[in-house]
């Protein structure tokens, strides 16, 4: 009897070997995340650079004396304003792309399956004997 | 349709680069207003000191119209030596709403020779005042140039 009971206890911790349909890893993103990051970062910087580059050509245009500085220097802030556009643009994007990788990466690690489960399973098979068998927890 | 979302809100952002054109010399400007024409701009007189050397001129610049915005005049004094142009002094002279003419006392050392006072709006010439320096009995004295 005690044997019977302890080969179904092993025939039941070994119950996964038996799955047909073997669970798959989850997919990380963790490159992805890195290179957005880095991405996001750099443009960033590079934006604030040229923010820096754009507030200083407008203050030489308030201070031009003739008409063609004036206009030298307004140019050089348009084109300064416009590069520090496109690089913040850029960094939140990469921002967002970054946040929603990482999000992502958080869900996968989540395993899949049943949110209880049981220690002991005791069941009544159909040949009127019970059964005692432990679970493999999630 | 995610995609479009994505580039709109790059271009809403590239849009913003709002700085506003705040220099009087920029013809961009939405409050640009150019100086009103000169009427005359002349070397009034000469301004002497005790020994009767001539150490300074009076400039008077008329203008046809009253000026309609706060502008900044740009005047170079040159002198002509040999033919060749140099600059022997410069001023800037604030104009203000309803003034339409404005004058000037230009202390320097005159030699004999041809003198011009160039005044100028944002680096562009807009009037000039030529005289020059001529002997009379031993002193200097003003000899206005007509066109």
């Amino acid at each position: 009897m005690i044997p019977c009971l302890l080969m179904l206890c092993f025939i039941n911790l070994n119950n996964d070997s038996l799955e047909v349909n073997q669970r798959v890893l989850p997919k990380t993103h963790s490159t992805k995340i890195v290179i957005n990051g880095f991405m996001s970062v750099g443009l960033g910087i590079t934006a604030g650079i040229f923010h820096v580059r754009g507030n200083d050509a407008y203050t030489d245009y308030q201070n031009s004396t003739t008409i063609a500085e004036a206009v030298d220097n307004w140019e050089r802030t348009k084109l300064n304003d416009n590069v520090r556009n496109i690089c913040a643009a850029g960094a939140v994007f990469f921002a967002a792309r970054t946040i929603y990788y990482h999000v992502k990466n958080r869900k996968n690690k989540k395993p899949d399956g049943p949110k209880s489960s049981t220690l002991l399973d005791f069941r009544y098979i159909d040949t009127s004997k019970w059964v005692l068998s432990i679970k493999k927890l999630f | 349709m995610k995609s479009f979302f994505k580039i709109f809100g790059l271009f809403m952002l590239i849009l913003l680069s709002c700085r506003e054109r705040d220099n009087m010399f920029d013809p961009g400007n939405s409050d640009f207003t150019p100086p009103p024409a000169i009427f005359s701009a002349l070397a009034d007189s000469a301004i002497y000191n005790e020994q009767w050397i001539l150490i300074g001129i009076h400039f008077t610049i008329n203008f046809v119209e009253e000026f309609e915005k706060e502008t900044i005049l740009h005047n170079v004094l040159y002198e002509f030596v040999d033919g060749i142009k140099t600059e022997k002094t410069s001023f800037d002279v604030r104009m203000n709403y309803g003034d339409r003419m404005y004058d000037r006392d230009v202390y320097a050392t005159y030699d004999f020779g041809l003198f011009c006072l160039t005044i100028y709006f944002g680096g562009v010439p807009i009037g000039a005042a030529t005289f020059a320096i001529v002997d009379d009995n031993g002193a200097k004295v003003i000899e206005l140039i007509e066109d």
